[in-house]
């Protein structure tokens, strides 16, 4: 669908482009990485808000021409954060307009029946899959999310703030810890089901190879 | 609170795709820019997804998520994920709420009393019953949860059903009323009928005139032109020619003697044949007085203003 396949792409990452992004983050390599990996989680987002179907890619894609400019000497103006906005936005206008990138609306495609009974054996599996993941955490972890989550409504805000007084934390650092838990089920749950059905949910190209600060942090 | 509010809403708007270009990358370079804006990002999401999940959001609001998160499977797992999270933590919440309640049963009060032999075999009971109720206790609440589940989507079906059968009933009445209308018309149409042919006369073939839109700028410049009006005549068919066609549609209004209007027709759009444009406008018989009737003709321009072309006299002479 909308993996980038530009003639840009195709030119290679030279270590030094990346060296030079990481040193535009921070002057500290270590904090340069945790930068790297921070701007890359909020693409990847900005992507998937924007409806795209490989967020991944795409922002790897951004950070990938975001280096070689830099590389290339280009003039930033505010900072590295505000170019690689600038890149992402070109990069999602550019796939969104390939031919092959098109939606259709629901009125144009032809109805097919749902296979119901595949999927409530696929949402038993996630449940099943999930109760595994959870029990998988550690106690602090686990007894946090099944807190965070707990409740509805009011009684949910209320019990999050106690929750958060009683960790000695704010609001704010509460929800951090509890995504940061969430996010590791959900990619658990992900490779679980991954390992069962024999492949992603969603297909993607191979990724682009860039090299990354201190490898993989999945 | 307010703001913090605003700015959830604003930030819900974006997540379903609703905001305007121009606000949407604003809030985007905001996130990208500034770390606590895009947790509060995220929070707005998880809550929407997870609220979704616990089927706490109305039918509108549903719709308005499926329609973005159903349609791309990336964000589509997202939401899977939020369901299924809500139905294990609903589980587990009752599997502990219900092995709190084995544990606050006190045995140990009641065995003090027994013989040693009998303690010790009366120590496996509550063991084994413990046992067989959390295991009871987490199959009913896997069980529970499952059914809600279901309970919600049959909710949601049936609350979808009862719109559908509301706009069809919503449809069916607009159509009585409409039928009710065309009968009632049908009626009145069937009951001038019979009256003309009691009259005696079966000529309700309209009656002919042929007026230039000259007479209407100059009356009395070409005479005063006169219509005779067979008995039985129901309707006045009038050819008004139009030398100079500039407007979209005409209008025609007939004017009492006291100067208000007897009959007005609004749409009259213009026509062409050889001898040149023309509209043609059909009078009700009984709406034409014996003698000198005033005939008003307008133009209306496409923004629907009406401009005056003049006033003729025409002289009806009844049989």
């Amino acid at each position: 669908m909308e993996s980038v396949s530009s003639p840009e792409k195709e030119r290679e990452l030279t270590p030094d482009a990346f060296t030079k992004l990481l040193a535009k983050l921070s002057a500290d390599p270590e904090v340069a990485g945790v930068e790297y990996e921070e701007l890359r989680r909020r693409l990847i987002k900005f992507f998937e808000w924007r409806g795209a179907f490989f967020p991944e890619d795409l922002a790897d894609e951004t950070l990938n021409r975001t280096a070689r400019k830099i590389d290339g000497g280009e003039e930033i103006e505010k900072n590295v954060i505000a170019l690689a906005l600038g890149v992402a936005h070109f990069v999602f206008l550019e796939t969104s307009r390939r031919p092959d990138n098109r939606r259709a609306t629901l009125e144009e495609l032809i109805p097919i029946a749902a296979p119901l009974e595949h999927r409530l054996e696929d949402d038993d599996l996630r449940v099943a899959s999930l109760r595994e993941c959870l029990h998988s955490l550690s106690k602090e972890s686990r007894e946090l999310i099944i807190e965070y989550y707990g409740e509805e409504g009011r009684a949910k805000i209320d019990d999050r703030k106690a929750l958060a007084e009683k960790l000695g934390i704010s609001l704010n650092a509460l929800f951090s810890r509890a995504k940061r838990i969430r996010d590791r089920l959900e990619q658990c749950v992900t490779r679980r089901l991954k390992r069962k059905f024999g492949g992603p949910s969603v297909q993607r190209p191979p990724a682009p190879k860039a090299p990354r600060p201190g490898g993989d942090p999945q | 609170m307010k703001q913090t509010q605003e700015s959830e809403d604003l930030i819900e708007r974006y997540l379903l795709g609703e905001l305007p270009v121009a606000e949407r990358i604003a809030l985007e370079n905001e996130y990208l820019a500034d770390k606590a804006k895009y947790d509060q990002v995220c929070r707005v999401e998880d809550d929407l997804l997870y609220r979704y999940a616990r089927g706490a959001l109305s039918q509108a609001e549903r719709e308005r998520v499926e329609r973005q998160y159903l349609t791309n499977p990336w964000r589509r797992r997202h939401l899977e994920f939020a369901k299924a999270l809500a139905q294990v933590i609903d589980v587990e919440l009752a599997t502990r709420s219900a092995a709190k309640r084995i544990t606050d049963v006190s045995w140990r009060s009641q065995l003090g009393a027994l013989p040693r032999g009998l303690r010790s075999v009366l120590r496996l009971i509550p063991a084994i019953a413990a046992l067989l109720v959390v295991s009871g206790g987490t199959w009913l609440a896997i069980e529970t949860s499952r059914l809600r589940v279901r309970l919600r989507e049959a909710q949601h079906e049936l609350e979808a059903q009862q719109q559908r059968a509301q706009t069809q009933l919503r449809q069916i009445t607009e159509l009585e009323t409409q039928y009710r209308r065309l009968n009632e018309e049908h009626e009145s149409l069937l009951a001038q009928l019979l009256a003309a042919e009691k009259t005696g006369s079966s000529r309700l073939a309209p009656v002919f005139l042929t007026i230039s839109v000259e007479a209407f700028r100059s009356p009395g410049a070409q005479g005063t032109q006169a219509l005779l009006i067979p008995p039985g005549a129901a309707v006045a068919r009038l050819r008004l020619n139009l030398p100079e066609n500039v407007f979209p549609s005409y209008r025609v209004t007939l004017i009492a003697e006291d100067g208000s209007e007897a009959f007005r027709k609004n749409g009259l759009k213009p026509r062409a044949d050889k001898a040149g444009d023309f509209v043609i406008v059909n009078l009700p018989a009984s709406r034409l007085t014996n003698g000198d009737n005033v005939l008003s003709l307008s133009g209306v321009s496409p923004k629907g203003e009406a401009e005056p072309l003049g006033k003729s006299i025409l002289k009806v002479i009844r049989q």
